[in-house]
């Protein structure tokens, strides 16, 4: 099991390099149940107010595709269910 | 937000199993019966086995993939189906989660690019593919 620090340091860099860090935040991670009924890793990627819509699909995409490979390499065997929200999205639901 | 999800998952698994149709039926015979069988008989749970192969570099695919493996498009395919996949689980059956648009339009666009990275593929990679998903090895 990958240690938290360096799960978010993979996120992270996964996130500044292809969402840029106009648009990214910062990462929150927690443990979840995927769909088979394994343990997961719950991350979700802080995004600005109104990068939603500036965030190209190729960008989320390769976060996606990068965070997924270079967790897998770190002998990481959690699958990663990667969300966004923006600051005020994680407001209204509670989390900041 | 839940539908939208959701929606953007059977996109790409439509378009996926249409392309596997195509390939092995015909795009001309779309209106036969036969069209509608082959279409039918793969479902959700081998897709994901499938792309969780492709993730891996698993051996098992190996020997019926193009020589020097799958590409860059079909891996990022790959990964963003599974991700989606799940995606859709969560937005179709955990009531208990919330759901927020920031997921739900980053979705749609990445739905979008990774069948638009799937088509980009060589033919070869995207043959060797569907092959795989339409007859799985023994």
């Amino acid at each position: 099991m990958t240690s938290e620090k360096r799960i978010r340091q993979i996120v992270r860099q996964a996130a500044t390099a292809n969402l840029g860090s106009a648009n990214f935040t910062s990462v929150i991670n927690s443990t979840a149940t995927d769909s088979t009924g394994h343990e997961a890793l719950r991350i979700t990627i802080v995004i600005k107010p109104g990068a939603e819509t500036k965030i190209k699909g190729d960008a989320a995409l390769d976060t996606v595709v990068q965070i997924q490979d270079r967790l897998r390499k770190a002998g990481e065997e959690r699958f990663p269910l990667v969300e966004f929200a923006t600051t005020e999205e994680l407001r209204e639901r509670g989390n900041t | 937000m839940r539908r939208a999800i959701s929606a953007a998952y059977y996109g790409l698994f439509h378009a996926i199993m249409t392309a596997a149709t195509d390939q092995f039926v015909g795009k001309k015979n779309r209106d036969r019966v036969h069209y509608g069988l082959v279409y039918r008989s793969v479902d959700h749970s081998r897709l994901r086995e499938l792309c969780n192969q492709v993730r891996s570099r698993s051996d098992r695919i190996k020997p019926y993939a193009p020589s020097g493996g799958f590409d860059p498009e079909i891996h990022a395919f790959a990964a963003a189906t599974v991700d989606l996949q799940e995606k859709r689980f969560i937005a179709d059956y955990d009531v208990m989660a919330r759901v927020n648009r920031s997921t739900a339009l980053l979705s749609i666009a990445s739905a979008r690019a990774a069948l638009a990275r799937f088509n980009r593929a060589d033919e070869e990679q995207r043959e060797a593919f569907l092959s795989l998903l339409m007859f799985k090895p023994r």
